[in-house]
């Protein structure tokens, strides 16, 4: 069992999401960067789960700080693990690494501070946060008010169950994963994306535009979807009668609602990109100019306000070869030190 | 238009979008949900979950089990088996939803967000003039005369999106620009040829007609129409709205509040599509009610 001191400025319990709620309307949810979450739940030695959508494999649930600041205290001892963001964290007064396991023995104190680089950070502990399983995952949707502890993000006094343990604390704690496999959360962030439905629909010089730029976050972003301030993006002239009809003179709107997964790229208007994110429910109805690959959603999660973005176009072929990379590496037990 | 074979998009690594036609037309929807059912009763493994919307379907795959290729092909045979729609019939139940025109709930967030946002028409008058209606009673008349196809869920957790199957109820209104900052749980709206029911406090931009007290969603399943599933309904379900005196909402609003309420719905009803096809035949779409 843990405590919460201090839930930060927004923390959330989060796995590798839900799955088969989207003809429902209900989103995936989970961890925002997944590649994070699953490294810190290795480290614990929990189930990681698998990519997000992909597997019906929610993994073990831990937390996702937003920026961090979150405070816990431990009622017994527990084998934990901090990944993502670093927020220069202290059991005790005393710093404990990022991307390592470590113990928090029964009484002392977690105090994460705020991040410096990265957006996000998690947090894993091992036998897992074991609030209830809502339709197959114990991901929270803040908004839809279900999933994780009681729909809601974290406040003080609450306490967070842990499941049983399978393994010994000593046999987990000072793991930490390889030095060269830690993530730099540098700007600008470099996005990989595959081309879009509606790419067709923007002009030469837009999706040029779209590539070159250096697009800021707007710093309304969140889990459901990701703003980026930059240029104004131009569509094609000649759009179909039927269509200004059914979905309006606006040229952005193809409404016409089409799928809209995680990770898809829509410019309402043509004013800034948002990138779709794992609190987006599956139904769009703005051109989509691409689509995110899902192993760079985890880079996405980890933009800050007003930092920069560069997203990169490749191939579906490429996407594919990424994500098998990023899954061999992730079943690799060599990759823990 | 509805295409004649369908076209496929790759929606990053691990979904397809499968486009099936680009207008808003019942005849489109019925075909994405005939050819959804085939795709979850005989597809191949590998495929993960199929989202049916309005003229598309979203299938996600597991990249390590089949390959893009292989999805398109499979489900392109599957397109074709399902062939002509006129002999096709469905389960499809029909809900009847007491609804209040012109209430003073979407009255309020319409004030709102003139005093905060924007001015603008009143949502019903703009409705009934854009789409020639003589008044706000004619508005109900023609709103509440027909049955609603459930064509598609998504937007946001449990929020449907309407089509009126009889065409003399048409009606279809420009979306809020800007959208509203919030919207009342159970605000009927329209946008483009849609109609909607909004599930939660959620924002919006449709134009707001009437509200009803009956939840269409509900994550703590508390009545027992949830017991199942959060939604109230499912892709091929219809709709009714029952217009609804102020006593009348406020009677169903407590027993809603009390956990008492029973959603009325017909559940032994069957859509033929041919059946369908041929009453349009027969009537004048041009006149309204």
């Amino acid at each position: 069992m843990l405590e919460v001191i201090d839930g930060g400025l927004r923390t959330t319990v989060q796995d590798m999401g839900r799955r088969g709620g989207q003809a429902l309307g209900i989103p995936p949810s989970g961890a925002q960067d997944g590649f994070a979450l699953r490294i810190a739940n290795v480290l614990v030695g929990n189930p990681p789960g698998g990519p997000l959508v992909v597997r019906d494999d929610p993994g073990a649930a831990g937390l996702e700080m937003t920026l961090g600041r979150l405070k816990l205290r431990a009622l017994e001892d527990h084998v934990l693990a901090l990944t993502g963001a670093d927020t220069g964290a202290t059991v005790d007064g005393e710093a404990v690494p990022c991307w390592s396991s470590f113990v928090l023995r029964e009484g002392q104190t977690l105090a994460c501070g705020l991040a410096q680089s990265g957006a996000r950070a998690y947090l894993a502990v091992h036998g897992g946060i074991d609030v209830p399983l809502y339709r197959g995952s114990r991901a929270t949707h803040v908004s839809g008010g279900f999933g994780g502890l009681e729909g809601r993000p974290l406040a003080k006094d609450d306490r967070l169950p842990v499941g049983a343990p399978t393994a010994s604390v000593a046999d987990l704690a000072g793991r930490r994963l390889r030095p060269d496999l830690v993530p730099a959360y540098a700007p600008p962030m470099r996005v990989r994306t595959v081309a879009g439905p509606e790419e067709h629909h923007f002009t030469a010089d837009s999706v040029e535009a779209f590539y070159a730029t250096a697009w800021k976050l707007n710093p309304k972003a969140d889990r459901t979807g990701m703003r980026f301030i930059g240029p104004e993006l131009s569509f094609k002239p000649g759009r179909p009668h039927y269509l200004i009809e059914d979905a309006g003179a606006d040229p952005s709107n193809i409404v016409i609602d089409p799928g809209a997964p995680v990770g898809t790229v829509q410019v309402p208007s043509g004013v800034e990109p948002i990138v779709l994110c794992v609190d987006s429910p599956s139904i769009g109805g703005y051109a989509r100019i691409a689509i995110v690959i899902t192993t760079d959603m985890a880079r996405v999660g980890q933009v800050r306000p007003f930092e920069e973005t560069r997203f990169v176009r490749i191939s579906h072929e490429d996407a594919v070869v990424a994500l098998t990379a990023q899954e061999a590496l992730i079943a690799d037990p060599d990759i823990i030190i | 238009m509805i295409f004649a074979e369908p076209v496929f998009r790759p929606g990053g690594d691990r979904f397809i979008e499968m486009e099936l036609g680009d207008e808003m037309s019942f005849d489109l929807n019925f075909r994405v949900h005939s050819v959804s059912r085939l795709i979850r009763e005989c597809g191949p493994a590998g495929i993960i979950e199929i989202v049916p919307e309005l003229t598309s379907i979203m299938i996600s795959y597991d990249f390590e089990r089949i390959s893009y290729a292989d999805v398109v092909a499979e489900v392109t045979a599957l397109f074709h088996a399902v062939g002509s729609l006129d002999g096709l019939e469905l389960d499809s139940r029909i809900f009847y939803l007491p609804i209040r025109y012109f209430d003073p709930w979407t009255r309020e967030c319409y004030d709102d967000y003139c005093a905060k946002i924007a001015p603008k028409e009143r949502d019903p008058e703009l409705v009934a003039r854009l789409n020639g209606l003589a008044d706000l009673a004619q508005l109900a008349r023609v709103h509440s005369g027909t049955d609603y196809w459930v064509a598609a869920l998504g937007f946001y957790p449990g929020l449907v999106s309407l089509m009126p199957l009889d065409p003399r109820c048409r009606l279809t209104a420009p979306k809020y620009d800007p959208p509203r900052t919030w919207t009342y749980k159970g605000t009927i709206g329209i946008g483009g040829a849609l109609c909607s029911i909004y599930p939660d406090r959620t924002p919006g931009g449709y134009q707001m007609i009437a509200r009803t007290p009956v939840p269409i969603w509900d994550p703590a399943q508390r009545l027992a129409a949830f017991a199942e599933s959060l939604a109230l309904f499912r892709p091929g379900d219809r709709v009714r709205f029952i217009p609804a005196s102020a006593e009348e909402y406020d009677h169903v609003a407590a027993q809603v509040e009390a956990g008492t309420y029973l959603h009325n719905v017909a559940e032994y009803q069957r859509f033929s599509i041919g059946n369908y096809h041929r009453w349009l035949g027969t009537i004048d779409e041009t006149v309204r009610f």
